[in-house]
């Protein structure tokens, strides 16, 4: 009997199934007789045997290794717990209690508060030792913090106060000497003086020197009477130069030791021994030694608004014979007084060059006209220093 | 008596509460899950990952829906799925993890490193020609070759037997026919 050739599900199941199965018997009894089935099967089996020899191949070492269940088995369920756990993180906040009920108990607490039970004491108090037992282990510290106390003590105390100390340390101390004086601005002297006096026997009397003024009115002097136009005496100096005060109302000199109401044994109108509108022994209108007002002895000097004199008429001078045939050559210094007239006079030699130029030098400044100097606009006798050179061409 | 693989693939319903239910599920399907899934992926570690992605996505399918009538076979699709979607992935992070673990196998087998390296390339093969093929045929043959029986198959898959051996029979074709076009038949 020819049956119904065998399908793709009967031939792959006669390979799949094992054991006398009715398929396979089915399978079995069809190929026998079909001829082309026989060869659809052949074809199925070799298909079969090659791709399960491919598959096969999967089969490796890290097939045998155990796997550790429970381990995975508490990560997969962590991993499920975990958003339960996140969701309850986020959660809303328990409902609060309203205000007006939590101000309620609270005053309810404070009225009548609640009555705890008894504190029961569990715990017992253990003695420990103080900090200053910590020193009993080792009793060597507390010696070796005496010793230390007692050397530093020792030193400070008869160490530093020792002579040979104190010279060693004085020896090799390094003592810092500040010069200060190319940082003090220098202060220029202003020069001049003035004196007079009214020719009477005793000498000037003590008293206070009237105010500074370039331009002098009245001569300072102690009068009997008293005038009708009345005027206020005045010194010439430049209006802010600091005088020498006296304590005393009446006019005289304030470095006088006897105050006697005398003018002094000079001449001239003003007060002292000297002559001149001023005060003191000096000649002019100002205040001690000196003359041509001012203080401090001498004349103006450059400097404390006092400006310089300017050489307005030059004179050349000329060379001596014996400098000039030994080609000598130089610079002489000399210290000369502009008065208000614009001219030199007092000429003294501060450098010399000898061979008869010095007395070249004083010639021709002597034949200079200058340009005075002025103090507070008005010209003034000026010591100024000047220099002559002497060139051969 | 242990309960066969068969028996619980076959079984109808939860005995017992969902919780423990799931519990009996993993500690009776994660080891052979695991070694079904090493023969596909060839790594330990990247296979145990991919059995605890599927019982988590079991639990979350399980969750959100009606209880499943074939739980076993829900798991073993899904989780062959994620290995074939694994194996066809490209990243350079699975070829990193595939060298070292061949550079592992080759140091557990000092004897015969050569032949090891060989049968690692091998293998190599056989799983890209199955990631080439249809899922449905690559679950077939793996489940075939890692030792699951034709009912078994055919529970997880919700086919008929007939209807299975059609499969097998295609996917076996299927196979020899990628894997002679990509490596000759002389292999």
């Amino acid at each position: 009997m020819i049956t119904a050739c065998l399908s793709e599900s009967d031939l792959q199941g006669y390979l799949e199934e094992s054991g006398p199965t009715p398929l396979r018997q089915i399978v079995e009894g069809h190929l026998v007789s079909c001829a082309r089935c026989r060869v659809e099967f052949d074809r199925v089996v070799a298909t079969h045997q090659r791709v399960n020899a491919w598959l096969s191949e999967l089969v490796s070492p890290a097939d045998a290794m155990p796997v550790d269940v429970q381990t995975a088995f508490a990560r997969v369920s962590h991993k499920i717990e975990a958003p339960d756990h996140l969701a309850r993180l986020l959660a809303p906040a328990a409902v609060e209690i309203p205000w007006y009920i939590s101000l309620y108990r609270t005053l309810g607490e404070l009225i009548r508060p609640e009555k705890l039970p008894p504190l029961e004491v569990t715990s017992r108090p253990v003695a420990v030792k103080t900090i200053w037992g910590l020193y009993a282990r080792d009793p060597r510290s507390r010696w070796v913090s005496v010793g230390i106390h007692a050397a530093v003590f020792s030193l400070l105390m008869f160490g530093f106060t020792s002579p040979t100390m104190q010279k060693a340390i004085r020896q090799n101390f390094t003592m810092l000497d500040p010069n200060l004086k190319p940082f003090v601005p220098e202060v220029k002297p202003q020069g001049g003086g003035g004196g007079g006096g009214a020719r009477e026997a005793l000498p000037v009397s003590k008293g206070q020197l009237p105010k500074p003024s370039m331009t002098v009115f009245v001569p300072p002097q102690i009068v009997d009477h008293t005038p009708k136009l009345a005027m206020d005496p005045s010194l010439i100096a430049p209006p802010d130069m600091p005088l020498p005060q006296s304590t005393l109302n009446t006019r005289g000199d304030p470095l006088a030791k006897l105050m006697n109401g005398s003018n002094g044994n000079g001449s001239g109108g003003g007060m002292g021994d000297g002559r001149g509108g001023g005060v003191g022994l000096g000649h002019g209108g100002g205040f001690g030694l000196g003359s041509d007002g001012g203080i401090g002895g001498g004349v103006f000097r450059v400097g404390g608004g006092v400006n310089a004199p300017s050489v307005i008429v030059k004179v050349d001078p000329e060379y001596s014979e014996e400098a000039r045939k030994a080609k000598y050559s130089g610079t002489v210094l000399l210290s000369v007084i502009v008065d208000q007239e614009g001219h030199a006079r007092d000429i003294h030699v501060l450098k010399s060059l000898g061979m008869g130029l010095d007395e070249k030098a004083v010639e021709a400044v002597q034949k200079w006209k200058f340009k005075p100097g002025m103090k507070g606009g008005q010209a003034v006798n000026v010591r100024a220093q000047i220099e002559v050179n002497f060139r051969l061409l | 008596m242990q309960q066969t693989y068969e028996a619980v693939l076959l079984s109808a319903g939860p005995p017992s509460a969902p919780g423990h239910q799931f519990e009996e599920l993993f500690f009776e399907h994660y080891p052979r899950l695991v070694k079904t899934l090493l023969r596909l992926v060839g790594n330990s570690g990247q296979a145990e990952e991919l059995a605890a992605d599927a019982f988590y996505k079991l639990h979350q399918h399980r969750s959100q829906q009606q209880a499943d009538e074939n739980p076993a076979g829900w798991l073993y699709r899904t989780a062959m799925n994620l290995g074939l979607d694994a194996l066809r992935s490209k990243s350079r992070r699975v070829r990193r993890e595939e060298q070292a673990h061949r550079d592992t196998l080759a140091h557990e087998t000092p004897g015969n490193p050569l032949y090891e390296m060989l049968a690692e390339e091998q293998r190599e093969r056989v799983r890209t020609v199955i990631a080439r093929l249809k899922p449905i045929h690559g679950q077939v043959l793996l489940m075939g070759s890692s030792g699951f029986t034709s009912k078994e198959i055919a529970a997880v898959l919700g086919v008929r037997l007939d209807s299975l051996y059609v499969l097998i029979s295609r996917a076996k074709t299927q196979f020899e026919k990628e894997y002679t076009g990509l490596y000759g038949r002389a292999e």
